[in-house]
């Protein structure tokens, strides 16, 4: 029997009945004009119809996801790591680049010489 | 921490960010992590797998996430389980900031790999901060 693709909401925003990809996770794609081909190919899980399914659900409620979509890249956009995080990422840097000088140096094993 | 697990709304983004973090110049860093990438299939997760379960998979296998935040913070969203489940020793889940954008930019793309692999090289001082942005700092 096959399975009816549906948009459903399981707590964490609309999603398909069928995937964890949400009604969200596809609006920048049909903003930007992009084709089912191309939407596959970012998110391979997918199948033809559940892009359609959503695309459908999109175009009957666009009004109200392009606001949505709209606060969401608002709210994404304030987001940062904490300050002592960024400290250990900095601090990180500098040792993994110097461990990426170190491998691409050959070793004293003759190999240099 | 063995590897990276892909979240399936942007898997064919990070299958991108792994070509490219396996290619020069990055190719002999991944090495020296000896990191692994698995899709969901790998570690018995399904197209529809909750976020609880996705996480604890995570934390289980000692995987961390590479996800996006598309949703509003719904009671049953990965922010929520972050918010409840999340201890000192969980790994945290790295979530992109601009997914798009990594689709047409290759230096947004080399962005999220330095801070990425920068992250895996101190990730257990990083453990227990729940989420964190790709790429970080005020240049993401």
């Amino acid at each position: 029997m096959k399975t009816e693709i549906e948009i459903v909401d399981r707590g964490r925003g609309l999603q398909l009945s069928t995937s964890r990809v949400t009604v969200q996770d596809l609006v920048p794609y049909f903003q930007d004009g992009c084709s089912f081909e191309e939407i596959n190919r970012w998110i391979p899980t997918l199948t033809m119809e559940e892009i359609a399914v959503v695309e459908r659900y999109y175009r009957e409620n666009k009004a109200a996801l392009d606001e949505e979509d709209r606060l969401i890249k608002e709210r994404n956009a304030k987001r940062r790591n904490p300050e002592w995080v960024e400290k250990v990422l900095k601090e990180a840097r500098s040792e993994r680049l110097a461990i990426m000088e170190q491998l691409r140096t050959p070793h004293a094993n003759g190999e240099g010489k | 921490m063995k590897g990276i697990l892909a979240d399936i709304n942007i898997q064919g983004h990070v299958d991108l960010l792994v070509v490219l973090m396996q290619a020069e110049p990055w190719r002999l860093f991944w090495d020296h992590l000896q990191l692994r990438y698995f899709h969901f299939a790998d570690v018995g997760l399904v197209r529809d797998s909750a976020d609880s379960l996705v996480w604890e998979k995570c934390q289980q296998h000692e995987l961390v996430l590479l996800t996006e935040n598309r949703n509003m913070d719904h009671p049953d969203s990965l922010e929520a389980i972050l918010q409840t489940r999340n201890t000192v020793s969980s790994l945290p889940v790295f979530t992109i900031a601009n997914v798009p954008r990594l689709r047409s930019s290759s230096e947004y793309a080399h962005r999220i790999i330095e801070d990425l692999l920068d992250s895996l090289l101190r990730i257990d001082t990083l453990r227990g901060t729940g989420r964190l942005y790709l790429p970080g700092g005020p240049k993401g």
